[in-house]
């Protein structure tokens, strides 16, 4: 990978890269040149800036906090492993972004016990801080009765607030299909954080 | 479904982006908002979700970068060196099978001069005494020395396999 946010060098012919890797990988080396060490740092500063956001957005989507552990750590062995041309940090996030979302629909294509609609609840009960606990006294419920496709929309659109375009990009829907799809998701949990703050307000009065 | 887009929602978004709302809304947006209820989802909406971002976020156990950057390393070596690896075992699997080809000939050949050839091949175990060796029960098998061959040559076949097997994993 190159460093992150600097403009890229052009990339050597295939045949040269592998030839690289094998006389490291023979030398029992694979990462000790000056090059590879700067691009370890690079990683290191991007993985800081982009772990915690992409963790939210897996353990949220999926309902699991040990699935988001689990496809955190493969999206960025796969980002590192894929070599591939990224134009900055805005480009390589969306990337992660991409490698995670796959990762999160192969998951949930295998057969298994628990369909993909199917969501541990106990990731939505209320402990920890206030913050946490009044965030999913709101959206933890709401959140259970959303699609997993919904949840992705969601998170991606208004909690890191990716443009249609870029949604499209992440997750290989169509732009048009997402505005609608988002629309929709929108006015459902909308409604569903609405009637929750209701109930609240009315339970309260009582 | 008709969808109906308020022209002051890309306003809000940006704000609600920027963490700008209410503070900098102007004066008509705001009064804007008590009148529209998708700007009043849109608001609610983002609110919720940046709030989860940010519980969800302090929430997370990271493993050490370093640790992901070393073992990605190792899987591209692992992927390069299957890589090389992939013309020595067509190579293996083209020599087997001409070792075969070779075999199945010589076979073919040497039954068409007669079984002569065979003999001494054939009487080599009682001239090794090989018998001898074996365990009482099996004396009065018609071939014993077959057996032998055949545990031996299971027994090598079997370490070669296992072998493969580690190496592999």
């Amino acid at each position: 990978m190159a460093p992150i946010g600097k403009k890229q060098r052009p990339m050597r012919p295939d045949s040269m890269r592998l030839d690289a890797t094998i006389s490291n990988a023979l030398a029992g080396d694979a990462v000790a040149t000056p090059a590879t060490a700067m691009q370890n740092d690079a990683f290191a500063a991007f993985y800081e800036r982009s772990a915690r956001p992409l963790w939210a957005y897996l353990a949220r989507v999926s309902g699991d906090a040990a699935l988001a552990d689990d496809l955190l750590q493969e999206s960025y062995m796969r980002f590192l492993c894929a070599d591939a041309e990224l134009d900055g940090e805005v480009a390589s996030r969306k990337y992660l972004f991409r490698i995670a979302t796959n990762l999160m629909k192969d998951y949930w294509r295998k057969p298994r016990a628990t369909s993909m609609d199917e969501v541990p609840e106990e990731h939505f009960s209320a402990h920890g801080t206030s913050a946490q606990v009044e965030t999913e006294m709101m959206l933890g419920p709401a959140l259970k009765q959303m699609r997993p496709r919904e949840r992705q929309l969601l998170w991606l659109a208004y909690a890191e607030g990716y443009s249609h375009r870029e949604i499209a990009e992440v997750t290989g829907l169509a732009s048009a299909s997402i505005r609608l799809l988002l629309f929709r998701a929108r006015r459902k949990v909308a409604r569903l954080i609405t009637d929750r703050a209701t109930d609240q307000t009315a339970g309260r009065m009582q | 479904m008709t969808i109906r887009n308020c022209i002051h929602e890309k306003d809000v978004a940006e704000l609600l982006k920027r963490g700008q709302w209410p503070a900098l809304a102007s004066a008509e947006t705001r009064a804007h908002m008590a009148e529209c209820a998708s700007c009043r989802d849109l608001t609610s909406v983002t609110q919720a979700f940046q709030r989860e971002r940010a519980v969800a976020s302090v929430q997370a156990r990271l493993e050490s970068p370093g640790v992901l950057w070393w073992r990605a390393q190792l899987r591209k070596r692992n992927a390069a060196l299957k890589q090389v690896n992939r013309p020595l075992v067509a190579a293996q699997v083209f020599a087997v099978a001409l070792g075969l080809v070779a075999a199945m000939a010589c076979v073919a050949m040497a039954s068409r001069s007669g079984a002569g050839w065979l003999r001494p091949v054939a009487e080599l175990p009682s001239a090794l005494h090989i018998s001898a060796m074996l365990p009482e029960a099996w004396q009065n098998t018609p071939a014993p020395w077959l057996v032998l061959l055949t545990i031996a040559a299971l027994t090598v076949m079997g370490g070669v396999f296992v072998y493969k097997a580690s190496e592999e994993r």
